[in-house]
């Protein structure tokens, strides 16, 4: 996970805690807000989806996230070795309320199968917080303790 | 009690019935209760543990009586008897790694743990408690890896016809239940006791 | 005083004595000494000092298989199959292999410990595969994110490939980067240019390598390449062709274009569609224009999807552009290079036109 060894800037950020921590931590704040990764997930290919354009250019979903999706040969491998996954970074802008998100394939992968949101301060970080934001996204199951 | 005359094999025997360092001692538990789901990465890891506890016993005690006995350094025994069996424990991986990549692989991060399994170390403090003379020290040896690998093998053959026939429920799957299973058969390893009496 | 001493001493003794042990041990078990690789049934043999997996050893003999991750055991690309002596399949390769290819003794190379003797077979092309170590004689920006660059090789050798084909390029530590990795880039120059190689490479954010070379390479430096490798090339056939390309690939097509010309093919018509989205990405536009005018048999159409300021070239989406200018295209073959996605849209517009899908040829790096 660390940089130069799979990617570039690494998946960790600038972020000291363990591995688990981090996990563990976004988990509770999924069950706190009572979301789930794959719904993130879900939305997020969507997203991308839609916003795909054969010239990589900006397309506008929603009327209001601008995205981009970049369309790039190679696949980079997860750092569980589960697989290799597409190349291409989707950057989104959400122009109610002004926050950024930037994933690609692999970014979903981790954050669906391993729990992995990514580290504070990586820029593939999918902070649950900033993501319910920007969704608009419905609590997925009860709360337990009602 | 008088140790001495006690025939190294009855102390071999023993080791593997009444006084099984793990279902007597319940000591190395961790990489039991881990490794005993696939019977053959079980019987790889429990040849592992009885060369390792083999080799090392008569070592340690070689270590014991002539070196640190002698300059009154018994309080060192700790440092050095794990200090052995970290060196046979690297051994043993470069062997395995050698002959079967595979079981090497599959035993993973548990073939260097074979160091801090606490059976091994406790082998070695038992010799040392227990007073044995240097052949009881290799039969017990030999007879508590082997009494360790008995037990994992037959956890594991437990586990793999539990896998599909028996249902278990979820809150005890996994280590939960195989705990329930190794103190089972404790008990019924104590069916043995009587069999061998050292005195 | 003394106490501690001995105790100090005496554990040193017995660390040293282990120690002793285990670098006798070590000897014996982890010395694999010399072994032999049987390449293509005796095609060609090498003696090796066993130990390393089966990649770099066969590296260390000159004979490189292709790898995208540099034998990290991430890419799955250095396949080769291993007929004997490669030991059981390991689970750190398995996710890589379909089943068709472990039933038939596919290995990834990376993983495979060469212990003893081993029989291996791989693609005849790669035994002529080699490794340059160049140096880079320039560098030009082609546009805002592509950059060509032109690699010498050293005095005395020459490149011998098929136009189409690639190589990969070796990056060396920098920044957080600590070992080198490599990628694989389309050779843009023509196979008679055979001191030296051209690459067109287009800036990744965040990627390894193109971070490399956008950021820390420079004229003079020194660089490792190595191939040719690759399935993409021209056909004989003699049947007219549609190269589609954009971005970095126009790499390829100009290859082609360029050696087309070399070997004095003129009874082949060839129109090279560039798909940009304005005027700031084309680039080599003036040698196709060149080329365009000395050689009737050639064609280059630039499609520009985004561009309303006046300029001379088609208007649109390269898919669109193409479909516009030709009917039924069943006689004809088409040489691709792109990302995924214009590869696919690309190869539906062919498919609609009547075009056979085994004619459609493009360029994949695996």
């Amino acid at each position: 996970m660390q940089p130069g060894v799979l990617t570039l800037k690494g998946f960790l950020g600038n972020d000291d805690r363990k591995l688990a921590d981090i996990i563990v931590t976004d988990h509770q704040t999924l069950l706190r807000m009572r979301l789930n990764a794959a719904q993130i997930a879900a939305r997020l290919q969507d997203l991308a989806d839609r916003g795909a354009d054969l010239m990589e250019q900006e397309v506008l979903v929603d009327n209001r996230y601008r995205i981009k999706v970049r369309d790039d040969r190679g696949k980079i491998p997860s750092p569980w070795g589960d697989g290799l996954f597409e190349k291409g970074d989707v950057d989104l802008a959400d122009q109610k309320t002004g926050k950024t998100l930037k994933w690609n394939r692999l970014t979903l992968r981790l954050m669906q199968e391993h729990g992995f949101f990514g580290g504070y301060g990586s820029e593939y970080r999918i902070d649950p917080e900033v993501v319910v934001d920007i969704l608009d996204l419905v609590p997925v199951f009860e709360d337990p303790a009602v | 009690m008088d140790i001495q005359n006690v025939h190294p094999f009855v102390i071999f025997f023993a080791a593997i019935t009444t006084n099984n360092i793990l279902l007597t001692n319940f000591l190395g538990m961790c990489s039991f209760l881990a490794v005993s789901k696939d019977l053959k990465s079980s019987m790889g890891l429990g040849a592992a543990v009885i060369f390792v506890s083999t080799f090392t016993a008569p070592i340690n005690w070689l270590v014991y009586h002539k070196l640190l006995v002698p300059y009154g350094l018994e309080y060192l025994q700790y440092v050095a008897f794990i200090i052995v069996i970290a060196a046979f424990t690297q051994i043993i991986e470069m062997v395995i790694e050698r002959v079967s990549t595979l079981l090497y692989l599959t035993l993973g991060i548990f073939l260097p743990l074979i160091t801090v399994n606490c059976a091994i170390l406790g082998c070695a403090l038992f010799l040392v408690i227990r007073q044995y003379t240097f052949m009881q020290s290799i039969a017990y040896g030999l007879g508590a890896g082997t009494g360790w690998a008995l037990a994992i093998a037959a956890l594991a053959g437990i586990r793999t016809r539990m896998e599909k026939k028996s249902k278990v429920i979820p809150e005890l799957e996994g280590a939960g239940i195989a705990l329930v299973i190794t103190g089972i058969i404790a008990m019924a390893f104590i069916g043995f006791s009587g069999i061998v009496r050292i005195n | 005083m003394t106490p501690i001493i001995t105790a100090v001493l005496v554990l040193s003794a017995l660390s040293g004595l282990l120690t002793l042990l285990l670098l006798v041990a070590e000897f014996f078990f982890a010395n694999y000494g010399e072994c032999i690789i049987d390449v293509n049934n005796g095609e060609k043999t090498f003696k090796v000092e066993g130990g390393a997996n089966l990649l770099t050893s066969l590296a260390s003999q000159k004979l490189f298989l292709p790898s995208g991750c540099g034998g990290r055991g991430s890419c799955g690309t250095c396949k080769c199959r291993v007929l004997d002596g490669g030991g059981p399949l390991l689970p750190t390769e398995t996710p890589y292999l379909t089943d068709e290819e472990q039933k038939t003794a596919v290995r990834l190379s990376c993983q495979v410990k060469v212990r003893n003797n081993v029989k291996i077979e791989v693609p005849k092309e790669l035994l002529s595969i080699k490794e340059f170590e160049t140096v880079i004689e320039s560098i030009t920006d082609c546009t805002h994110d592509i950059k060509g660059l032109r690699f010498r090789l050293p005095e005395g050798e020459t490149i011998k490939f098929k136009a189409g084909q690639f190589v990969n390029l070796l990056s060396k530590p920098y920044d957080d980067v600590k070992e080198g990795t490599s990628r694989a880039y389309s050779i843009s120059s023509a196979p008679s240019d055979n001191k030296a190689i051209e690459l067109v490479v287009r800036y990744v954010p965040n990627g390894m390598v193109t971070t490399y070379v956008f950021k820390h390479l420079k004229q003079g430096d020194k660089a490792s390449l190595i191939g040719a490798f690759g399935e993409f090339f021209l056909r004989d056939s003699g049947r007219e062709i549609v190269c589609i390309a954009g971005g970095s690939g126009l790499a390829p097509i100009r290859s082609i274009i360029l050696d087309m010309i070399d070997r004095g093919i003129s009874n082949r018509k060839a129109t090279f569609f560039f798909g940009a989205v304005s005027q700031r990405d084309l680039y080599y536009v003036e040698e196709f224009k060149a080329i365009e005018k000395e050689h009737p048999w050639f064609r280059f159409v630039p499609a520009l999807s985004k561009d309303d300021s006046d300029h001379p070239y088609q208007k649109g989406l390269i898919t669109d552009v193409v479909a516009r200018n030709y009917g039924d295209m069943k006689d004809l073959e088409a040489y691709l290079c792109g990302s995924p996605g214009m590869i696919d849209a690309c190869c539906k517009v062919l498919a609609g036109k009547g075009m056979p899908v085994d004619r459609i040829y493009f360029d994949k790096f695996s």
